[in-house]
């Protein structure tokens, strides 16, 4: 594995990252990450999608490594509300607050978040190495590809809707549905013709992706969370004492639940659609079998809080492993980052590895240094992060809303993007309150064109023969097994986890 | 009376059926080479839809014979304010164009922020003052994005 590294890259890695630019958007990454984590009702998926307008201008290397900072920090972030006010930021976090918020009850507060950070940078370390060992191999792969294989590598990924949604496989198959005919509205490449463009010349480029992204997630937000207007409550912060530094022997005693959950988390991660939420809780309860005294698990134990933190962020990592790799988002927040690649005109595949290494590899590399400074900046901060979750909705709306519209304007200088925004946000609002799945929706229109394209080009390689030519393929059979195993997994994973008790979010819209 | 609910997937599954088509009925006019793919997905999308169907309608019988799941139904009541909050931001971006992008953001955010019912004249100023000027030094200053003008600034 070590040997298909491009170690020439590689070396030009400090050269790429060594700028202010970057330094830059790495700080904004995390402290921004955190902060949007920390905010119950805000998501790692909607702080991506909101912030990639800004990435627009920017330096590929600085716009990315902003990106996947947030990634990361923002997993991180969910656990400081999960432990202090038992509001998990993130479903990701879910698991967290069980032990953690007891800690804080018991004046642990600031050692819960210790361990929560120590565990979420090693995690999310281990995973970015990961990334960065086994992502150049895997791109080879994508090199024997032709028209058959990114069609059903498309309809693979699209199989990854089906364990999106986790309450109802329908519902995550007819929102891809409607994802892949959003994507068909525009000039159609092969034969000019212009699909359901009403005369509108705007629509002749098909529907803009990160606006629509951005209504679909952010503005569908705003108007589910004006429903709790009037519900009034005051979130009481438990309080501090003690320090947030492990001594040698605390950490010792948590060194190898961290060990073990990370790998966890990374194996879930490359999983294409299994989240954080699954990986937190997978993590826990492996913790808790492991354990020499699991009678502690929910009495504010750290091994559970470490549990659950190394995982899910150590799924950061694996996640973006398919996604580079094969264009295949391994979570909801990842097809939203594979947005932000595509606005960088860069395409998934073993070009990320060769054409564009310099790139790709200051970008893993950035990723590393994005977990370093977010357990040190956590550290230093997420006692003082907690108070931005008491900022009341009444502020955080409105500016999400100016946020939206105007990253929603940025990409094209387009007043057409923010109705497009507007009018994605209503449908988004009314899907994610039937159980629909918006993260389905965005999959189905990046992965929409690949799957169209391969389909058309293969009818005319085949010759009218489909069935045999796809046969006729070792790695098509293979990708084939891989989908009809992708579209079952979810009724496993789901028979699974009724059968150890574990609860997620009804769908993986946030991870 | 007891009044009868009626799930939301039903009300759902006939907006996405009527969606999909009109949608088919469009393919007509596209050559047969671009129309195939949109009406294999469309194809798809009714038949999973007419599903969602079958399933609202036997949640909506379960609901109506002993509640079952009477909690998890959508009542109009809870649409209001989500519908209200859609118009604000209609409004707005409409204002956009005419009064220009800072103008109208200001006058969204006094006129959203009073609809959630905040009151304090700081706090409803700082907002104001802190989004505008973030705006303009990030995407104006900084990254050059010709906002709209319009009447005003």
């Amino acid at each position: 594995m070590l040997m298909l590294i491009n170690f020439s890259a590689l070396a030009h890695v400090a050269e790429r990252l060594a700028s202010l630019e970057v330094l830059l958007a790495l700080l904004v990454g995390v402290v921004g990450g955190i902060i949007i984590g920390a905010l119950p009702g805000l998501s790692a998926t909607m702080g991506v999608a909101l912030l990639i307008p800004l990435t627009f201008g920017m330096d590929p290397v600085a716009g990315l490594t902003m990106l996947t900072a947030i990634y990361t920090s923002a997993v991180y972030g969910g656990s400081i509300s999960a432990i202090l006010i038992h509001t998990p930021g993130t479903p990701a976090s879910a698991a967290t607050a069980l032990d953690g918020y007891q800690m804080t009850l018991q004046g642990k507060g600031l050692k819960a978040l210790g361990v929560s950070t120590i565990s979420s940078m090693i995690g999310g370390l281990l995973s970015a190495f990961a990334l960065l060992l086994l992502a150049p191999p895997l791109a080879l792969i994508s090199l024997k590809f032709n028209a058959p294989e990114y069609f059903l590598m498309a309809v693979f990924g699209l199989t990854v809707i089906a364990s999106l949604a986790q309450d109802s496989m329908i519902k995550g198959l007819a929102s891809g549905c409607f994802g892949l005919l959003v994507g068909t509205v525009g000039v159609d490449i092969m034969t000019g013709f212009p699909r359901y463009t009403f005369g509108f010349s705007a629509l002749e480029g098909g529907i803009s992706l990160v606006p629509a992204m951005i209504g679909l997630f952010s503005l569908s937000q705003v108007m589910i969370q004006v429903e709790k207007m009037h519900e009034k409550g005051e979130l009481v912060i438990g309080e501090l004492k003690g320090s947030v530094l492990l001594t040698w022997q605390e950490f010792k005693s948590i060194w190898n639940t961290i060990w073990r959950s990370s790998i966890i988390g990374i194996l879930i991660g490359i999983l294409p659609g299994a989240g954080g939420d699954i990986a937190s809780w997978v993590s826990y309860n492996e913790a808790k079998r492991f354990s020499k005294t699991p009678e502690k698990f929910g009495t504010g134990h750290m091994e559970g809080i470490a549990a659950s933190e190394a995982s899910n962020n150590a799924v950061t990592g694996g996640a973006i492993i398919p996604l580079l790799t094969l264009g295949i988002p391994g979570s909801a927040t990842t097809a939203v980052l594979l947005g932000g690649l595509l606005i960088q005109g860069l395409l998934p595949g073993h070009e990320l590895f060769e054409k564009h290494a310099n790139i790709t590899y200051a970008v893993i590399v950035g990723f590393i240094i994005a977990n370093i400074l977010m357990g040190l900046v956590g550290l230093a901060i997420a006692r003082y992060v907690v108070k931005v979750s008491t900022i009341p909705s009444g502020i955080l709306a409105p500016i999400i809303v100016v946020l939206s519209v105007v990253g929603s304007y940025a990409i094209n200088n387009s007043m057409f993007d923010v109705y497009i925004m507007v009018v994605f946000g209503f449908i988004g609002y009314f899907m994610r309150k039937t159980g629909y799945v918006t993260a389905a929706v965005v999959l189905a229109m990046i992965l929409g064109s690949m799957a169209e394209q391969g389909f058309r080009q293969s009818l005319v390689l085949s010759k009218g023969n489909m069935l045999a030519y796809y046969f006729s393929r070792p790695i098509s059979i293979v990708i084939m097994v891989l989908i009809v195993l992708g579209l079952f997994s979810p009724i496993l994973m789901k028979k699974w986890q009724n059968k150890s008790g574990i609860q997620t979010a009804a769908t993986s819209d946030d991870n | 009376m007891k009044k009868r609910l009626i799930h939301q997937d039903v009300y759902m599954s006939i907006a996405m059926l009527i969606f999909a088509i009109v949608a088919l009925a469009r393919t007509s006019v596209f050559p047969a080479d671009a129309a195939h793919f949109p009406r294999l997905i469309l194809g798809l999308l009714i038949a999973f839809t007419l599903w969602t169907l079958y399933e609202g309608i036997k949640k909506t019988k379960a609901i109506n014979a002993d509640g079952t799941g009477a909690d998890k139904v959508i009542k109009l009541p809870q649409l209001t304010l989500p519908m209200a909050t859609f118009l604000i931001v209609v409004v707005y971006t409409a204002l956009i164009n005419i009064l220009g992008f800072f103008t109208a953001t200001t006058l969204f955010i006094l006129g959203f922020m009073y609809f959630y019912q905040v009151r304090k004249v700081q706090t409803i100023l700082l907002t104001l003052v802190g989004t505008n000027v973030f705006i303009y030094l990030l995407f104006v200053y900084q990254l050059n994005v010709p906002l709209p003008k319009g009447l005003f600034f």
